[in-house]
Order: C-alpha cells, then structure tokens, then sequence
C-alpha cells in the first residue's frame, strides 16, 4: 500500500513539475553553504594513457569557486577562481600572475581533462534554466526525470534527475545539431545534513573517446568559508 | 621512472621539496659552415616549501646553472674541475609569509617575484624584480628580489599592495657568447674621431693623421650603482578592482631603470695632447605611474597596459610604455596579438638607427594527440623598420612534468632595424625539462 501510494505521488508530481522546478530541487538537494574538499583527478585518453591530478576545492554558494591543483608538478599551483560565469581568472605560478579567461577559451580543457571550465564552474547548475517540462521516465531502473535545459550562453544539455532524492544521474551536452558532445554522470552521493554530494563525477567526451573521473577524497560542508577568500591573493597561496 | 616519481612524490610529500631541472643547448645556424653551440645550459631550481600551518607559509629556493662551455686558458689548469664546468649558485625565492593575522591580509617578507600587469609577457607596470635576460630565450623572466610585500584584499572587488625594496639589483645581461656588444670605443675610433675634428679645423687629411697620432688616449668607464640608502629605495603601491568583465589597476612605483644609461664625456686638451673619453653609466632614478585593464568582451580576451616613466634627470626623457593585446580560442587554436609602444627585450641589441619603439607581437598555438603535442609559431615585427623576429616551438610531453622541445629562433632586418644586430643569431634549440 505504501509503495502504491509513493508511485501514485511521483506520478501526481511528474505531471506537476516544470523543468525549472526540478532544477531548483536539484539545486535545493545538492547545495550547501560551502564546501571545501580534496580531490583527484584521472584523465583517460583515447588510447589508454591514464593521467592523475588532484587538487582542492573550495566552494561557495552556486557561483564561487576556487581550485588548485596539488599535483602533477608542471601543474602545481595552478589555481581556477570564478565568482560568476562571467568572470573566470587563472593564476599561472610560472608567469606569476593572475590572468582572466576570455569567453572563447572557458570550453577548453581543464588541466588537461575533459571538463571544460564551463563545466567545472557549473556543476551545480547554478546558470541553467529549463524551458520545457520534465518528463517522468526509468534511468538504470529508477525513476527519473528527464529535461532539457540551457546555460546562459544558450547550451542546451539533457539532465536526468533520481526522482525520489533530486540528485542529477547523467547529464549530456549537445552539440547544435543535437546530438551528445559529452557526457557527465553523477555517482557515490554522500548524505550531508539535509543534502547529496556527488563524490564521484565522470565526464567522458564522445567526440575525443576521452575521459575524466573527479573522485573527492575528503569533503568539509559548511565550515563558513568567507566571501573573502576567492580573491586573488588567496589565489597565488597554492598548493 | 616510475620509481624515481615515486620517490619525488614522497619527498614533495613529506617536506614540500619541489624542482624544476632544465637542459637547452642553441645551435647557431645561420653560418652552416661555421654553426656553433651558442649556449648551453642546465638549470636546477630547488625550493623547499615546510608545511608551517595555516597563517605562515615559508619558502626556500635554490638555483644551480651549470654552463659546461670550459673556461680553460691554460695546461696548469686542467686540475681546476670548476674550470671544466662553472656552476652558479643562486638564491631563489626565499621568504617568509604570513597570512591573515587580519582578514585578506597577507605580508611576505624576503627574496620575492612581485608581479603587475595584465599584460602577455611584456609589462610596462611591472617593475620590482630585475629581469633576467641569461638565457635569450626566455626574455620574460625576472630575478627575485628583497622586499617587504603587503596584499589586502578585503573583499574579492578590491585588492590593494605595498610593497618596499631596500637595495638596488640591476638586470641579468645575455652572455657575451651569444651577443656581443662593445661597451666602450676602442682607442682607434677615438683617434678616427679626432683625425675627422682636425680635417674639420682646415688641415689636411695627413696633417691631421700626424696630430691625432701624437695624442695619448685615456678610456675609462664611471659605473656607478644607487646610493644603497633608505630615501633611495624603491617603493610603491597598487590598488586593483574588478567590476562586471572588467579588472582594473592602478599603480605607481618609485625606482630605478634596470638597465643603465650611458653619457659619453670626451675631454680634448691640446697643451698636454691627450683626449680623455669617460662613460658615465648610471641607473636613472623614476616614478612609474601605471595602470592596467583586462576584459571578455564579445567572448574575447582584451588587454591593455601602460606606464608614464618620469626621470628625476633630463637624460633618459620621460617615456610612455603602452601594449595592448588581445587572445581568442577557436576550433582549438589559441591566437594571441599585441601591440608594443615600448622596450622589447630581443630588441635591446639595436645599435643604430632610430631606436624601435613600436612592435606587434602575435602567436598562434594548437595542441594535439590528447595535448600531447605542442605546436606554436609566434614573433614579433619591428613596424617601423620591418625587422623580425621569429619564435616556433614544438614541444612534447611525453609524461606528466617531463617536456622535451624543439625551438627556433630567426632574426631578419635591414640596417638600422631593431634586429639587425641578431641577423646572424639565427638558432635551433632543443631542450628538456623535468618538474617534479
């Protein structure tokens, strides 16, 4: 009777969710304050060669974000800082300085992986909308969500939701033809207080037959990270 | 190699050691015939960075350069194993930094890189650590320097430095084995010179030849480094904001020229027949005011960056340094473009002719088999005279940290242009280097 009653909720709630109302819900299931953690990275490329970074991140709020990488070492110290899409600034140690990212580049790699700094600054979809409804459908046996949604620069990307915790699965970005470029998909949530962190994140790009796996070794939330420490001098602190 | 990782990764580890270990060797090969090893050099920078907690960060750095080309003169020296092979030791960036003992406070104390300006390279603001231009191709890099520096940065829209340096360091000169230059005339073009002032007086060509070979002829060199005192230090400071797409900076600094300016003195006296040629070289005291901006407008990087040199002296004049630039990323291919108004490194060799002031920079990059490979063809155009300098690289990475790489270096100008004095330094280069 119990599970009669959940299917006939999902099912009341499939027809009344909007995309957009499921985004919020993701975001509301996966958010904290801040979160500070370590992690590391695995690159995989098309013929096999497998490369590891890791790295720390801190994170406030949707939009701020700074990370840097630990090791290897021609990569040691590099730091990402955003605080908007708009505004993405690298810190270089070998060239001492911060530089900002121009628009064109914030879709090439991420130290070398797969995650474009688009995608590494947008994991919690702060900068998405949903102009269509969510569709009720299976993702690997479990109910989910399904909705197609658009990044302020007007990338489109299908999103899969779990339905009963709002945690992203699977998410594919397209390409202006429409079909998949890339692939991120969610695993390993760990329950924090009333959220789910994803520890586990896989990118893969269909287009390079290449992959990335972002595996966070240690996670801290809501350890009250001030607004003052995404600046630039916290930047050149690295590794 | 999987072992030696292992074991630095334990080291960086345990005790914050970390290394940079470069080797490059130039072939000049614009003679075939008579191409020669211009420069080689190892490098091995050393820094050691202790784990002191959250507030205070520590910093000890070391650099060996081993120039293997023999400075053997003779037979009784072959027992001097540092004649074989000369290193340099140098002391990297060694400092102490303590970090919020108020919030977005941050105080570093010691041998330091202290860098302004937004723009690619070439910074007209940025004027703290002397540049060192040992290796010739890499124009951009600075030696660290003594200072006390200050960053507040109460809020990420807002940042603001001071910065102190008590004692005077001047630039790091390219080798005289890979450029030669001539600091003082010889006494022949002395005595030419008075030979031309005679024939100017009305006497005859060998009349004149006659006289000017009766002059004894004094050539001395004044050299002189600042005054090593508190009014004569260099200070300054720089606030920087950000608003929208745009970071802005502006900054003033109180210094010195890195280079020196030289002012020939040439006394004649005709009763004791004797011409005196003194070169007063002196490091010119001025105040930099500089600013900076940097954007994504329309989805492009855009730069600029200019800096009012005001001499204390009439000699050097006043100067206005200004390069724009701007970098773009399409289909993978990163291009990058500047304008220069102002000193560009591999230009400083000009020796005659008006000098060059204004040059366009440009480079494009691509890299492929999974940023494998690095291909880049960069240079920069003497506008005025239509010199150029060219600058490819090929570079591998053929493992995390490991980079091997196939540079080159070609110089074309006609006379009077800004890299006519390197028209012969055309060089191929191949290089390695580990991090670890």
């Amino acid at each position: 009777m119990k599970r009669l009653t959940t299917a006939l909720l999902l099912v009341n709630l499939a027809a009344a969710l909007t995309g957009n109302e499921v985004l919020d819900r993701v975001r509301a299931a996966t958010n904290a304050r801040d979160r500070e953690a370590t992690a590391t990275m695995t690159i995989t490329d098309k013929g096999g060669r497998v490369q590891t970074r890791t790295l720390s991140t801190v994170m406030k709020g949707d939009d701020k974000l700074m990370m840097t990488f630990k090791s290897p070492a021609d990569l040691r110290g590099v730091t990402f800082l955003t605080t908007s899409s708009a505004n993405m600034w690298i810190y270089l140690p070998a060239q001492g300085r911060v530089r900002r990212i121009s628009g064109s580049a914030v879709d090439q790699g991420f130290g070398g992986s797969d995650f474009s700094f688009r995608e590494i600054s947008n994991l919690s979809f702060s900068d998405n909308s949903a102009s269509q409804p969510a569709e009720s459908t299976a993702f690997a046996g479990t109910p989910a969500w399904v909705l197609t949604v658009k990044d302020k620069d007007g990338v489109a990307s299908r999103m899969w939701v779990e339905q009963a915790r709002f945690v992203p699965l699977r998410v594919e970005r397209l390409g202006s033809d429409g079909k998949p470029t890339k692939r991120i998909e969610f695993a390993d949530f760990a329950s924090r207080g009333e959220g789910w962190i994803p520890v586990n994140i896989k990118i893969f790009d269909l287009n390079r037959g290449s992959r990335t796996e972002l595996k966070l070794d240690s996670l801290k939330l809501n350890t009250g990270v001030k607004d003052n420490y995404f600046t630039e001098a916290n930047m050149k602190k690295g590794a | 190699m999987a072992a030696l990782s292992a074991f630095m990764a334990l080291l960086v580890g345990m005790a914050g050691l970390g290394g940079d270990v470069t080797s490059r060797v130039n072939l000049r090969v614009a003679a075939l015939d008579s191409a020669a090893v211009s420069w080689f050099e190892t490098r091995a920078k050393l820094s050691l960075e202790p784990e002191l907690g959250d507030m205070v960060s520590a910093r000890l750095g070391l650099e060996f350069r081993l120039d293997p080309f023999s400075q053997l003169t003779s037979v009784s020296q072959l027992g001097e194993a540092s004649r074989f092979e000369p290193v340099t030791a140098l002391v990297g960036e060694t400092y102490l930094r303590l970090h919020h003992p108020v919030p977005g406070l941050t105080l570093t104390a010691g041998r330091q890189l202290v860098h302004w300006g937004t723009a690619d390279a070439i910074n007209p603001t940025d004027n703290w650590n002397p540049p060192d231009y040992s290796d010739p191709l890499a124009w951009d890099a600075r030696r660290p320097s003594g200072m006390l520096h200050v960053d507040y940065s109460p809020v990420n829209a807002l940042g603001l430095e001071l910065a102190a340096k008590p004692l005077f360091e001047p630039a790091l000169s390219v080798p005289d084995r890979w450029f030669h230059v001539d600091n003082l005339p010889t006494e022949a073009v002395l005595r030419e010179g008075l030979v031309q002032q005679f024939t100017g007086y009305g006497l005859d060509s060998t009349t004149a030849r006659l006289l000017a070979g009766a002059y004894a002829i004094n050539i001395t060199e004044d050299y002189t480094l600042p005054v090593n005192r508190l009014k004569d230090m260099t200070y300054g400071g720089r606030a920087r904001t950000h608003f929208s797409v745009f970071d802005l900076s502006a900054s003033v600094i109180r210094g010195y020229d890195f280079l020196p300016t030289a002012q020939p003195e040439v006394l004649t006296d005709t009763a004791t027949k004797t011409l005196s040629f003194t070169l007063h070289e002196a490091y010119a005291r001025r105040t930099i005011i500089g600013g900076d901006l940097a954007a994504n407008i329309a989805d492009v990087g855009v730069w600029a960056e200019a800096a009012w040199s005001a001499y204390d002296d009439t000699l050097p004049e006043d100067e206005l340094s200004v390069i724009g630039g701007l970098d773009y990323t399409l289909a993978g291919y990163y291009f990058n473009a500047q304008y220069l108004h102002g000193q560009f490194p591999l230009a400083l060799a000009q020796t005659s002719g008006e000098q060059a002031k204004d040059f366009v920079l440009a480079a494009v990059e691509r890299k492929f088999f999974s940023d494998r490979l690095l291909l880049r063809a960069g240079g920069a155009v003497d506008v005025k005279h239509g010199s150029l300098a060219l600058l490819p690289v090929v570079r591998w990475y053929p493992a995390d940290a490991v980079e091997f790489d196939l540079t080159g270096v070609v110089f074309t100008g006609g006379a009077g242009s800004a890299f006519e004095p390197l028209d012969a330094n055309d060089e191929v280069c191949c290089g390695a280097r580990y991090r670890f």
